[in-house]
């Protein structure tokens, strides 16, 4: 079944690109002050708020083949994110990533000063004070994070729909293979993919809870 | 061999101003709580830093206002042990000594001492006494075995000095004083200066060579301990060193 494939790995591909933005901007912003850095987090909370049409408008904006960045893109190589499996990834990583952000930083945030400062004055750097004593510790809501990322990505529609189009055998995840089937009448198809899709988001919330006691 | 401290930090209302010195001995801040005191072992290890002053471990300036000197805490090379000790949960015993070998023993050992720290940390573990634990994690040992630990961490880097806030607090009697005799054992073997944060006037007169007694921020009066309970110099003093 071709949407489940693409689902699974958009939401793949989501979940590594979540992980390698979201762990350090979530560290930022949970361990350095600066000027405008709640304004900042506001940004990356603003896709789980916004309507999938607004993002989907921005990412067209940005990425569509008239894009800001899109139309030097397409000038240059003539090739164009939109209408392919890319741009329904980078859709669903866009509405993801404020949940691997929110999690993340709340975990790294928790990580006991004392500890951190031991680690200081042990003679071990910041970046070094990172990777081994702040993020292990944050493991379970980093990993919490992606299992969150990964679930929205496979439960993106609005603005996959909007930048990806509905194509079957190409862009057509599961959320838009329901769409598509409810309009053509298959309830049955339609049903089936349903209940699916319930259990399986059902599936990685429970694990998502099991690795962090408090998300929401 | 030695430290001196001459700080001054203001905020929130509370003002702190320490200054004192101490030789390669055992010195004691002793205080009531809030007394200033660890915040002064906090601005000597460098996770606080004071408004104006100078702190300096014989030649070595760690910090120093006027000369824009202010050496971030990994670089200043103290073994700290803090009220909590902070001990890694998530590494064993061992992981955690070792730890403290890659941050500060690392860059003074040869290369092949680096690459192989093994015997370090074996002996740091035996002299400690807590060979049969280096496994374990810090939550499945005892009080008294978490002290040892902390103490091995911080002191596996041979740092310049040893600095310890109230590290005993949380242990009954008989252990504190198992504590006690060893750290006059690690200064002895280590041959550093260590200063002990305490309110605990007997634990202070019993291990150190020095007295310096805090009260709201200041060091009000520093010397040996049976000077400066002989004769205190004024009446906060005086209330802080009887023995009731």
């Amino acid at each position: 079944m071709f949407s489940l494939r693409l689902s699974f790995q958009v939401a793949a591909v989501v979940t590594l690109f979540t992980l390698l933005a979201g762990v350090p901007v979530s560290y930022v912003l949970a361990r350095k002050n600066f000027w405008g850095k709640e304004l900042l987090d506001a940004v990356f909370t603003l896709p789980l708020v916004l309507p999938p049409t607004v993002t989907g408008f921005y990412l067209i904006v940005l990425l569509g083949r008239n894009g800001i960045i899109g139309r030097p893109v397409y000038n240059l190589t003539g090739w164009t994110a939109m209408f392919t499996w890319y741009a329904a990834a980078a859709a669903s990583f866009i509405v993801s990533i404020p949940l691997m952000i929110r999690t993340s930083r709340a975990a790294i945030e928790s990580v006991d000063e004392n500890l951190v400062n031991a680690s200081y004055t042990l003679g071990h750097g910041e970046l070094k004070t990172a990777l081994n004593v702040v993020l292990p510790l944050a493991r379970k809501g980093i990993l919490a994070g992606a299992v969150l990322s990964f679930a929205r990505a496979i439960g993106e529609f609005g603005a996959t729909l909007m930048f990806a189009g509905d194509i079957p055998g190409k862009t057509e995840t599961m959320p838009l293979a329901i769409y598509s089937y409810l309009e053509n009448g298959e309830w049955g198809r339609a049903r089936n993919l349903v209940i699916l899709l319930t259990l399986l988001s059902l599936t990685v919330i429970y694990l998502a809870n099991r690795l962090s006691k408090r998300i929401f | 061999m030695g430290l001196s401290v001459n700080i001054r930090k203001k905020f929130n209302g509370f003002s702190m101003d320490a200054v004192w010195s101490m030789e390669n001995e055992i010195a004691a801040l002793f205080g009531c709580s809030g007394a200033g005191k660890s915040l002064t072992l906090k601005s000597i290890v460098g996770l606080i830093r004071p408004d104006e002053g100078r702190i300096a471990s014989d030649d070595e300036v760690l910090f120093d206002i006027s000369k824009g000197i202010d050496l971030p805490p990994q670089k200043r090379r103290l073994g700290y042990v803090s009220q909590d000790l902070a001990l890694f949960p998530h590494m064993s015993v061992r992981g955690n000594i070792e730890y403290g070998f890659h941050g500060m023993a690392r860059p003074f050992a040869g290369k092949e001492k680096a690459k192989n720290p093994g015997e370090d940390i074996d002996q740091m573990l035996e002299a400690f006494g807590i060979e049969k634990l280096e496994h374990k994690r810090p939550h499945e040992i005892s009080g008294g075995q978490k002290q040892r630990v902390a103490l091995a961490r911080a002191l596996i880097g041979r740092p310049r000095a040893l600095l310890l806030d109230e590290p005993f607090s949380g242990l009954d009697a008989p252990l504190r004083a198992d504590m006690g005799r060893l750290v006059s054992e690690i200064r002895r073997e280590f041959n550093i200066p260590v200063v002990l944060v305490t309110h605990d006037l007997a634990e202070a007169r019993l291990l150190a060579g020095r007295l310096i007694v805090y009260h709201g921020g200041k060091v009000v009066q520093a010397g040996a301990p049976d000077e400066v309970i002989g004769s205190p110099a004024c009446e906060n003093v005086a209330r802080l060193v009887s023995f009731r």
